[in-house]
């Protein structure tokens, strides 16, 4: 098993992001661009999922509902309450987190396919309630006249202003992996009884990977509002969900720089699969159980075994 | 209870029952402070419940176990460790993703202050703390020769190497009392004798040591005291001399017949 | 009182459907140790296949043939997901088997999809779509017929597990593969079986339910999820368990349509669960659930 980025790697982790981040925009331009900046935004909420999974080894199927929380929680108080961006965003993931501080004290209490069932069914009610609750969300029509981000023009401008965004997330998760939190998170899913045993709070360090992977949620809803201008429910729907976990997992589950390889390669995927028109669905099925079968490690994992074969 | 209490850690009838089983049924205990008590019986005795009942793997259905005058019956296992019972485990379980040092490290989560915003912004106080405790990791890897692997996978450990890595993880909480579940299973006779150094020195260091193990020499050189238990319950205690030549011993482990030949 | 005995029953139909989609979910865990996420488009797959295979050969030999060959359909089915997703996925952690199944499901909705259009189907009911008289209320007949295969069904399945050899080496096998393989059960083949019998559970449900609702290609996981609820309130390896889950998803949906709100009707269903999972976790009949997993 290939370790995992720990803190010393931050820098390593900067460079390849700048290397790779500055070359593209100026290079793409209209829907690959716009693909792009949809995959940094998913990026973020995907982190958030190297926190809850990666790390802590929570079967997470209701990451899209956090990241509808952000979302909605930006439109509704832009376009009711005529707050800026800039104060809304911050308030909209701290709602995010709060919800997750509330069902996360009695859903992770349970463990691996239970707890995906029990996020899938919180997901699938938050969906229900932005269905309904009709005179707050807008129903199933949606919530329109989202404001942008103040100065942020153009689909290009939006990448450098999210790339900077999700440059410091990586930062911060860097930081996390090279803390006692970070290393927690991971005792406790590599053998839990060993790290209760050593003093680890381990339901504490549950509930923490999972709050922080609800705050990133809610900062990818808050970049996504202000940039679709439009949030309808199902853009937060279970199969959200899921393909936030697919980025993860085609990525590498416990590594940042995979979480973004795996945003970005899930987000192109329809684009480069455009050739097999409708039969999509059933091309990307496929390549995602030949990812899960022959690269268990993901994108980042199979480029470490390239690099080095032998061990020390 | 006071400093002076000859006990650091006590137990008193101590009783776990599965249904109609009774793994473990009335247990008394003491282990001395500063010294090395070795708990010994046949397999099935109930030595694995024991301790999983001390360290809060398992909820006892009565008894207490007080630890330095605190009660930790019944309390979480992380509750226990943090309270300075910190123990190994008899097959050796460790973190596969995480580093030689990061297991070290780990073992240290209760003595850590840095809380979540000064962790990921990195300030000085995180700083400053993360050093301090790297330091005192690698203190403690070198200490048991195992400097060099700092960085390693703990797969790639060879097996005594990965059982002294628990010790390290245990020590570096600065724990009251170690319990070490059969420390020496699996390891060459070399590396039980270096096993031995070690958990004398630790007693030396001032370190109290609960001591479960099969290996009869390793436990007559370094117990203190011995607590043979059978059936779940204490049969004989007493220094290592006077619990060899206890007849309930002798029948315990090798039978009745043996027990009368031998009287 | 007459509307509230037909939605009762209504909602003892629908809930009987939920608890045979939920038998084969149950069945591919238990005895298999996948849990399938690709339920639900088993199911959809049941009824378009249905739904083509009783338009064809009606003119031929009539319902018989047409739900004998939907049966076969579903057989191979069962085969193909065995060869496709339980042998190359099988012993992965739990995440893997997750997401494989739900790319699994991705391809079998996909592939309905293609072939049958995002039209829902239209099935005729075997029994018509008549009422019949009981004391004085007025019941569709389609779902008393549903209760009644339903029953039928889960006495068949109890009988096969428990009291054929075939079912007695499935036991074996689920509790413990290696002294199984060592009493020369041979696994693939029973794991074969086994997987077939998940398939025609879900089409059978499937089938069922085509002349009650319309069925189009997309609803495979909304099925799935009222059948993992059933699930989880049932407790997890447990028929009767399937059983009184599926009913009470069925009379939550239903009657809280009818009497609070049809809007939250999921809602309702997921609260359930949701309530379950925290409070009761090892639901009315199964395992304690929680170190599992």
């Amino acid at each position: 098993m290939s370790r995992l980025a720990t803190g010393r790697t931050a820098p390593a982790v900067a460079a390849a992001v700048l290397l790779l981040g500055v070359l593209p925009p100026l290079l793409l331009s209209g829907y690959a661009l716009r693909l792009l900046d949809l995959a940094l935004i998913a990026a973020v909420a995907v982190v958030g999922l190297v926190f809850a999974f990666g790390y802590a080894g929570l079967v997470h199927l209701g990451q899209a509902g956090f990241v509808g929380i952000g979302a909605y929680g930006v439109a509704v108080l832009t376009t009711r309450a005529q707050w800026p961006v800039w104060t809304a965003a911050p308030v909209a993931m701290l709602l995010a987190g709060g919800v997750a501080l509330l069902i996360g004290a009695p859903l992770l209490r349970l463990r691996g396919h239970y707890l995906a069932l029990a996020t899938v069914g919180f997901n699938e009610t938050l969906v229900v309630i932005a269905k309904n609750w009709t005179a707050l969300t807008g129903g199933d029509d949606g919530l329109g006249g989202v404001p942008g981000i103040g100065g942020i023009g153009s689909d290009r401008a939006f990448y450098w202003f999210a790339a900077a965004v999700l440059l410091g997330v990586l930062l911060l998760g860097a930081a996390l992996r090279g803390s006692r939190f970070g290393r927690a998170m991971i005792a406790v899913r590599d053998d839990e009884l060993a790290a209760a045993a050593a003093g680890v709070p381990v339901f504490r360090v549950r509930l923490l990977a999972f709050v922080l992977a609800a705050v990133l949620g809610g900062l990818s809803g808050a970049l996504y509002a202000p940039y679709a201008s439009f949030v309808v429910p199902g853009d937060f729907d279970v199969v959200h969900s899921i393909t936030l976990l697919v980025m993860l997992i085609v990525g590498g589950e416990a590594s940042l720089p995979g979480a973004v390889a795996g945003a970005v390669i899930v987000s192109f995927a329809p684009e480069w699969l455009r050739f097999v028109g409708a039969a999509y669905l059933s091309v990307f099925g496929v390549l995602v159980l030949l990812v899960l079968v022959l690269m268990p490690q993901g994108l980042v994992g199979a480029l470490a075994r390239l690099r080095r074969p032998r061990h020390v | 209870m006071s400093e002076a209490s000859p006990a650091i850690l006590s137990v008193r009838g101590l009783c776990c029952h599965f249904g109609g089983l009774r793994a473990v049924d009335g247990l008394d205990l003491d282990v001395p402070r500063g010294g090395i008590l070795a708990l010994i019986g046949p397999n099935g005795a109930g030595k694995s419940t024991t301790i999983n009942l001390l360290t809060g793997a398992l909820r006892p259905s009565a008894g207490s176990i007080r630890l330095d005058g605190v009660e930790l019956a019944g309390k979480a296992a992380h509750v226990v460790a943090r309270a300075g019972m910190v123990r190994t485990f008899q097959n050796g379980r460790l973190f596969a993703r995480l580093s030689v040092l990061e297991n070290v490290l780990v073992g240290a989560d209760s003595r850590l202050r840095a809380g979540l915003a000064a962790s990921l912004l990195r300030l000085p106080g995180f700083r400053a703390e993360e050093a301090a405790l790297v330091a005192h990791a690698g203190g403690l890897l070198g200490r048991l020769g195992m400097a060099q692997d700092a960085a390693r996978e703990v797969g790639t450990l060879p097996y005594g190497s990965q059982r002294r890595l628990e010790i390290a993880r245990a020590l570096i909480s600065r724990p009251k009392l170690l319990l070490l579940d059969e420390p020496a299973a699996g390891l060459n006779a070399a590396e039980v004798a270096e096993l031995g150094r070690l958990i004398l020195q630790l007693r030396q260091d001032g370190l109290s040591v609960l001591l479960i193990e099969h290996n009869m020499g390793l436990v007559m050189r370094l117990a203190d005291h011995i607590t043979v238990l059978n059936f779940g319950r204490r049969i004989a205690s007493g220094t290592p001399q006077a619990v060899r030549d206890d007849p309930r011993v002798v029948e315990a482990y090798l039978g009745r017949r043996a027990a009368d030949a031998r009287v | 009182m007459g509307e509230l005995a037909q939605l009762v029953v209504n909602a003892l139909a629908v809930g009987g459907i939920y608890a045979l989609i939920a038998m084969s979910f149950e069945l591919a865990y238990e005895s298999t140790g996948v849990v399938n996420f690709a339920t639900g488009q088993l199911a959809v797959m049941g009824a378009m296949i249905g739904a083509s295979a009783l338009a064809l050969l009606r003119l031929h030999g009539g319902l018989p043939v047409g739900y004998l060959a939907t049966a076969a359909a579903m057989a191979v089915v069962g085969l193909a997901f065995f060869a496709a997703v339980f042998r190359p996925l099988r012993g992965a952690p739990p995440v893997t088997i997750v997401i494989g199944t739900i790319a699994i499901g991705m391809v079998i909705q996909n592939v309905a999809q293609l072939v049958w259009g995002p039209l829902p189907v239209a099935m005729r009911s075997p029994v018509g779509s008549g009422t019949i008289h009981l004391a004085g209320v007025a019941l569709p007949l389609h779902a008393v017929f549903v209760i009644a295969v339903t029953v039928a069904l889960v006495g068949v399945v109890h009988a096969l597990l428990h009291a054929t050899p075939l079912g007695v080496q499935m036991r074996a096998l689920a509790q413990d593969a290696e002294t199984a393989l060592l009493m020369g059960i041979r696994p693939l083949r029973l794991y074969g079986m086994i997987w077939v019998l998940v398939a025609l559970l879900a089409g059978i449900a499937g089938v069922l339910l085509a002349p009650m609702w319309f069925i189009d290609v997309t609803m495979g996981d909304t099925l799935a999820l009222k059948a993992f609820a059933a699930a989880i309130i049932g407790g997890f390896g447990s028929i009767p368990g399937a059983v009184c889950g599926g009913v009470l998803v069925g009379l939550a949906e239903i009657l809280g349509a009818a009497y609070v709100s049809s809007d939250y009707k999921d809602a309702f269903v997921f609260a359930l669960m949701i309530a379950f999972l925290v409070l009761r976790p090892q639901g009315l009949f199964g395992e304690r659930i929680g170190a599992r997993g």
